[in-house]
């Protein structure tokens, strides 16, 4: 071994620094990585009651903050969807004569099925021929109204059903019920009255109409072909494509050059309005996985400042700063690890047992955990480093 | 790998007066030497200069031991409060080039020395302040260091553990470990194989202790030094 010589002045400018790179404070032996697992072992084993507390806390602050998240998700997902089945992303374009007949292309609003961005879109007949009476056979005395439309009524009047083009002709559920209709049924239905009734067979098809209050009229709804006019188009966008640009294009559409066409959403309140799922995007919990993951970090930490003399005594015993930090942050890892994963646990039991139902896009709340996790890893791994690092001599000096 | 001080001087500050002035010592190997004196003698900041935690400001220091193969025991202990007096000197012996099974047998064996057999799998925070210093010492022993560096390691001990204590060093020193202590305790001086006594920043002797490195003081030469003065013993 090489011989070592302090000169003073040759050496120090200020008298009485401590240690240095010319005092040879020598290469730290290495620690196998076997030796550092077994500390991180140790040190995690020797004090199961107060691991298994930070492990509860972490799991308290993860899947609390977590769980609160999921609920303002669900929460607005829910709420989109019934505005979106009550018709929010619907716009209704008018226009009529004076008696009520349409004065809107039928074809034109049945193509509008076809247009990009467009989820559905149905055209309705007006006047006072477009509202035919009807009744049902076998329940006598209940007044009905039959009424034609174009294109893809059933998507525009019931949101939660596939489009559908069938024959015969379609009823509210309720309705149905209450006449004893079921789906498929064959039924016998009286059209017209003051002499000039007329009894066809047909189909009958249930639907839910109460979403966008077509329910409110007893009317019975048939699929015609796409020509003449109609009365009102009423045509549903996807979200995205929902808005003012989208409304100036339905009107071009519809315009023949000699009709004042209307067009308003369907829903009224105000227009500019922030949409929920808009307003959900510009919410503060989107930043919960950094809030879980300082939160957890100090959960972690704090205890290790109070203990930052066993820092210390690694770095007096010889071991360098590097397998100091990782036994410290390895334990600690563990502990947020396992803290994370319970409270991802918890936070998907308690959702389920509180709503009944799973949290929506759970893959994606598993990710903010997840992140969470790293975010709090990495903050511990850095406050490690920092606990471990000086050399040796300072740490020996202090102790003396 | 003998340590070797010239003319060293030192003093913490510009402005301070010197703490050291010049100090001439030569410890060669797998000697135990007590380094004694009065307080605000300079013994702590010989024993930091030996261990080059401090640079002189004068002289010259020869330490072919590097830092991180010395060890240190310190007054009051620093242990692994909560794992236990096993798991507490495994840690030194982390880096040795030993096998698993000599390493567990070099660590029972400091165990023994410290005469703390029963309490190996013990937590340290349910040990007596005396038995912890016990600890400390065994870590700082049990890896077979070149050089260990004891500032007062019986300053808080009763006179049994200090026995065990002097001991279990003397068992280190015949392994070939050099050890430097500094002391108050006359007692323990005695015991060593040298005692250098500090006064004044100089070097007043530099002689044999009684004991001679036993447990029993038997009356020794007193060596000349700066003054000559004999540390007194316990009755």
């Amino acid at each position: 071994m090489p011989r070592r010589r302090n000169h003073g002045r040759a050496w120090s400018r200020r008298p009485g620094r401590p240690g240095g790179s010319a005092a040879s404070s020598g290469t730290a032996p290495q620690w196998p990585l076997g030796a550092v697992w077994r500390q991180v072992w140790r040190t995690v084993a020797c004090q199961p009651g107060f691991v298994l507390l930070l492990v509860v806390l972490v799991a308290v602050a993860s899947g609390g903050l977590a769980y609160a998240e999921a609920g303002m998700r669900a929460d607005a997902f829910d709420y989109q969807s019934r505005l979106t089945a009550a018709g929010r992303y619907v716009y209704k374009a008018s226009a009529r004569t004076e008696t009520g007949e349409g004065l809107i292309s039928a074809a034109a609003c049945a193509n509008l099925n076809y247009a990009p961005g467009v989820r559905a879109a149905a055209g309705f007949t007006g006047g006072q021929d477009a509202y035919v009476p009807a009744s049902v056979n076998k329940a006598p005395g209940e007044y009905l109204t039959v009424r034609t439309a174009v294109g893809d009524p059933v998507r525009v009047i019931d949101p939660s059903s596939p489009g559908r083009w069938d024959e015969g002709f379609y009823i509210d559920s309720t309705l149905a019920a209450r006449l004893g209709v079921y789906e498929g049924m064959n039924v016998a239905l009286t059209l017209g009255r003051d002499g000039g009734e007329r009894t066809v067979g047909a189909q009958a098809h249930l639907i839910g109409m109460s979403a966008r209050g077509f329910d409110q009229s007893q009317t019975l709804y048939v699929i015609g072909p796409a020509v003449g006019m109609v009365a009102e188009c009423l045509v549903e966008y996807e979200p995205g494509a929902y808005g003012e640009s989208a409304r100036q294009a339905l009107m071009a559409a519809l315009d023949d050059g000699r009709t004042i066409v209307s067009v308003a959403p369907l829903l009224g309140g105000d227009a500019n309005a922030v949409p929920p799922l808009d307003q959900y995007r510009a919410r503060v919990s989107r930043y919960f996985w950094a809030v879980s993951g300082v939160v957890c970090f100090l959960v972690a930490f704090v205890p290790l400042v109070f203990r930052r003399h066993e820092f210390a005594l690694y770095r007096s015993v010889g071991a360098g700063s590097g397998p100091t930090a990782l036994v410290y942050a390895f334990a600690n890892g563990l502990v947020l690890l396992a803290g994370h994963a319970a409270g991802l646990l918890w936070m998907l039991l308690a959702f389920l047992w509180v709503r009944r139902v799973w949290p929506p896009t759970p893959g994606v709340l598993a990710g903010g955990v997840g992140a969470s996790f790293l975010l709090a890893l990495a903050l511990v791994v850095a406050g490690c480093v920092v606990l471990s690092r000086g050399n040796m001599a300072t740490y020996i000096q202090k102790r003396l | 790998m003998p340590v070797t001080l010239e003319g060293v001087r030192f003093r913490y500050a510009a402005k301070d007066p010197e703490v050291l002035s010049g100090v001439d010592l030569s410890i060669p190997d797998g000697q135990l030497v007590a380094l004694v004196g009065p307080s605000g003698s300079g013994k702590t900041t010989l024993l930091q200069l030996v261990g080059g935690i401090l640079r002189p400001t004068g002289g010259r220091v020869e330490n072919t031991v590097p830092l991180a193969d010395m060890r240190w025991v310190f007054q009051t202990p620093t242990l692994l409060a909560r794992q236990s007096v096993r798991q507490n000197i495994d840690v030194a012996v982390v880096s040795c080039p030993w096998g698993e099974r000599e390493r567990r047998m070099r660590v029972d064996e400091v165990i023994r020395d410290v005469r703390l057999e029963g309490f190996a799998d013990a937590p340290v925070n349910r040990l007596s302040g005396g038995q912890q210093q016990r600890v400390q010492i065994a870590r700082a022993l049990a890896s077979r260091p070149p050089l260990v560096l004891a500032d007062e390691p019986t300053g808080q001990l009763d006179h049994h553990t200090t026995g065990v204590v002097l001991d279990a060093v003397r068992a280190a020193r015949d392994r070939g470990t050099t050890v430097v202590v500094v002391t108050h305790d006359p007692y323990v001086a005695e015991r060593c194989e040298r005692v250098v006594a500090l006064e004044d920043g100089v070097v007043k002797s530099d002689r044999p202790a009684r004991g001679n490195g036993t447990d029993d003081p038997a009356p020794g030469p007193t060596a000349g030094g700066n003054g000559g003065e004999e540390a007194e013993h316990a009755a």
